[in-house]
């Protein structure tokens, strides 16, 4: 069986705002930037192409139709996965170790910015008839007749006024933190590390967009805004785009490059029911050890030298880290306070700033948390390179209201 | 540089605007109507016992979703409509991203007789109280304004 | 498969199920839930788009080309989606073209019964290449039994000081003579 190897990775920059481009333009610019770096043609050398997207985010239905040209895909296999761009990889690796494809091409992109009203859109994502009326009021749609055509452009936004206020679906992430601080004896200081960590880290991450010299006491006096979660405890959202270009070992030799392997891979999904959802990040566990098992690896603890958790909460990647079993139930918070989790500690945990220091890209979320540990494994990560890193691991989460999630394992040749 | 020009002129237009229009009516379900046409009179909830995994599913399923078991109709219970606070959160930020004028307390509210629970705002403004394991009451509307959806439920009464 | 080696199925077999119509919905037969997602974006237009816009605020209908290709492409973009390289030099096309297809609409946007047809089609501006190269619009001053493939037209513009930088700075396409 071959094995299967990333020959190419590229990246725009990750903004707060990107006005000057479309995202087109930004996906265009990741992939040939990422075919550059592998050195292929993509209308010559790639077999299939791959790209991560939800409709919502983009505001179009069927988004599928508008990705060939900018990933080089025109009159070629193309398909949209709608979730994380870390599913892609996952997609990939099936379609390469079938033999079906030998070069694939994956992208996942954010164009939050082109989107008002991104927190209606994710309660749009919550159940309908159980979790949703919660959140607000909920006026009874006109049915004498269809929609006014064409829209009134702008329309005022109706969540403005008190009387049709609904409450921002992070609210999920307050009642999780609660229950994560609770069972694990952590404190919100312990997640006000995490945030002061990762934006520090930012600062060595020449893409990162959310870097800052904060302390935990900057952390601690931002306001609350779904008690006990903060506001610098939520990672801001940022544009950018992601491409990953995987082959087999066979064309990866061929091509000269030194192979860093996808050697792991697992996903999971809980029950949509928040009732019986244990809020345990669960998918984490169970995508992690399916990863391990394909791997080999039997003490993650010991053998994986770096990893990128899902931190779009920052208690977040505390409760990822001892539900993929790189600390024990309740233990995440020492090694924050001893330090482990830096990037000169001894498992560091997001050096790229993570998603509070690059900022929380939606669907690229995963394919960030790969890029840095395929530049780590390249040796390619300047100040914050760490040294002698073998094994690492990407995990992410399909944030609010989701019990999804993936994680990928990357190994050096 | 993957582009040979550049968008350099920031009066030059640079965006689009629109809207997705996307009202939805959806049906409840086989359970889901049953539980609302019952709520509608009675001011109750309905649950499934799955007997296989011994578990009162809330809100009542067709299927338990651990186990995949079909649940008869005739194994429905009556449950009261009062719950205890499992997880509560001081929301102060609305979906656009503002503050609210006054905050909500969300609460995920485990039901009485059911292994279940349901998402509820808690009738309370103490805004540093720990609101943990306190016993709740669903308030409804009056029977005549009832529609049969969870909008039923105005809020949630502390009782304890 | 040997049958022996099948499971006994224990998942609903015959799912209880209810037929529904939209009129049970309207007449309240079952209860339902309702939403209206405030839904709405502010898209990036990125430069190539920005300039073809501006251009049509001012009249002038804008291609680019792609000198690899041999395609002069309108309506413009940032780079060629058949060699994969950036697009290059900026061209002014006219406001002509011909008909590529077409289609006669009974039904306004909202799907109503309509008894004077929407006439719109695609059409091949003149200059850009290779044919069919072009975009969507109305046609007018024509009727649904004059329109044919293969017509020439030529774009009815907005008075200046309504063009707002929008593909309906055209109004429609009419028929044209001349060259």
């Amino acid at each position: 069986m071959t094995r299967v190897c990333v020959i190419g990775i590229g990246h725009t920059d990750f903004n707060c705002m990107t006005p000057d481009v479309n995202w087109k333009d930004i996906m265009y610019e990741a992939c040939q930037k990422a075919y550059a770096d592998a050195s292929i043609d993509p209308r010559k050398d790639i077999t299939s192409f791959i790209t991560c997207a939800e409709d919502y985010w983009e505001g179009f239905s069927i988004f599928d139709e508008f990705v060939p040209d900018q990933i080089g895909a025109v009159l070629r296999p193309c398909c949209t996965v709608c979730g994380d761009g870390i599913y892609g990889l996952g997609t990939a690796y099936m379609q390469i170790q079938s033999g079906l494809m030998d070069v694939v091409s994956i992208e996942a992109h954010s164009k939050v910015s082109d989107l008002l009203t991104y927190g209606d859109v994710m309660l749009h994502a919550f159940d309908p008839i159980y979790d949703r009326p919660v959140s607000g009021p909920v006026e009874r749609p006109n049915y004498s007749g269809l929609p006014s055509y064409p829209p009134e452009n702008p329309k005022p936004l109706a969540g403005k006024t008190d009387e049709t206020e609904r409450v921002h679906p992070y609210f999920l992430a307050g009642l999780e933190m609660q229950h994560y601080l609770r069972n694990t004896n952590t404190t919100e200081e312990d997640c006000a590390m995490i945030a002061v960590k990762n934006k520090k880290n930012a600062f060595l991450n020449p893409y990162a967009d959310y870097e800052a010299n904060i302390t935990v006491d900057h952390v601690m006096k931002s306001e609350y805004c779904f008690k006990p979660l903060k506001k610098l405890d939520i990672s801001p959202n940022v544009d950018g785009a992601i491409c990953f270009v995987l082959a087999n070992e066979k064309i990866t030799r061929e091509l000269g490059i030194e192979p860093i392997y996808l050697s792991g891979f697992g996903w999971c999904s809980e029950t949509p029911w928040l009732s019986t959802r244990g809020m345990e990040a669960e998918y984490a566990k169970k995508s992690a050890a399916m990863a391990y098992k394909m791997a080999g690896i039997v003490n993650p603890r010991k053998e994986i030298n770096i990893a990128e958790i899902d931190d779009r909460f920052t208690y977040k990647e505390l409760q990822h880290l001892e539900a993929i079993g790189l600390a024990r139930k309740g233990e995440a918070k020492e090694l924050l306070r001893e330090g482990a989790l830096e990037i000169k500690g001894s498992i560091p945990i997001n050096s790229s700033g993570g998603s509070l220091g690059v900022g929380n890209s939606l669907e690229a979320t995963g394919l960030q948390k790969s890029l840095e540990i395929v530049t780590q494994l390249r040796g390619h990560a300047g100040k914050r390179q760490i040294p002698d890193v073998k094994v690492g691991l990407a995990q992410s989460w399909r944030e609010i209201p989701s019990g999804s999630g993936a994680v990928a394992i990357f190994t050096r040749g | 540089m993957t582009f040979i020009e550049k968008q350099t002129d920031p009066t030059a237009p640079t965006h689009w605007r629109g809207n997705m229009q996307a009202d939805y009516f959806y049906s409840n379900g086989v359970a889901g109507d049953k539980l609302f046409k019952y709520i509608k009179n009675n001011d109750g909830f309905l649950a499934t016992p799955c007997k296989k995994c011994n578990k009162v599913l809330f809100p009542p399923r067709m299927y338990c979703e651990n186990c995949f078991e079909e649940i008869p109709e005739d194994q429905w219970i009556q449950v009261p409509a009062t719950g205890t606070v499992r997880l509560f959160t001081i929301a102060t930020i609305n979906a656009h991203g503002e503050k609210m004028k006054e905050p909500k307390i969300m609460a995920l509210i485990n039901i009485d007789e059911t292994d279940g629970a349901l998402l509820g705002v808690i009738n309370a403004k103490e805004w540093e109280k720990d609101y943990t394991d306190l016993k709740v009451k669903a308030i409804f509307k009056s029977k005549e304004e009832r529609e049969g959806t969870l909008k039923d439920i105005l809020y949630w009464n502390i009782i304890s | 498969m040997e049958k022996s080696n099948k499971k006994e199925i224990t998942y609903p077999k015959n799912p209880a199920g209810t037929h529904l119509r939209s009129s049970d919905i309207r007449n309240k037969v079952i209860t339902h839930s309702w939403w209206e997602p405030e839904i709405q974006y502010a898209w990036s237009i990125g430069p190539a788009m920005s300039k073809f816009l501006h251009g049509l605020k001012e009249g002038k209908i804008l291609g680019i080309h792609c000198h690899k290709c041999k395609r002069l492409i309108t309506p413009p973009r940032s780079f060629c989606e058949y060699c994969y390289g950036p697009t290059d030099t900026w061209v002014e096309l006219k406001d002509t073209g011909t008909i590529n297809t077409y289609s006669i609409s009974y039904l306004d946007p909202n799907a109503n019964r309509i008894e004077d047809p929407i006439l719109i089609g695609v059409i091949s501006i003149d200059g850009a290449y290779p044919k069919p190269m072009g975009f969507m619009h109305y046609f007018g001053e024509m009727s649904k039994d004059e329109i044919k493939i293969g017509m020439r037209v030529k774009a009815v513009w907005k008075p200046e000081n309504e063009r707002e930088g929008a593909i309906t700075d055209i109004k429609y396409f009419k028929p044209y003579g001349g060259d």
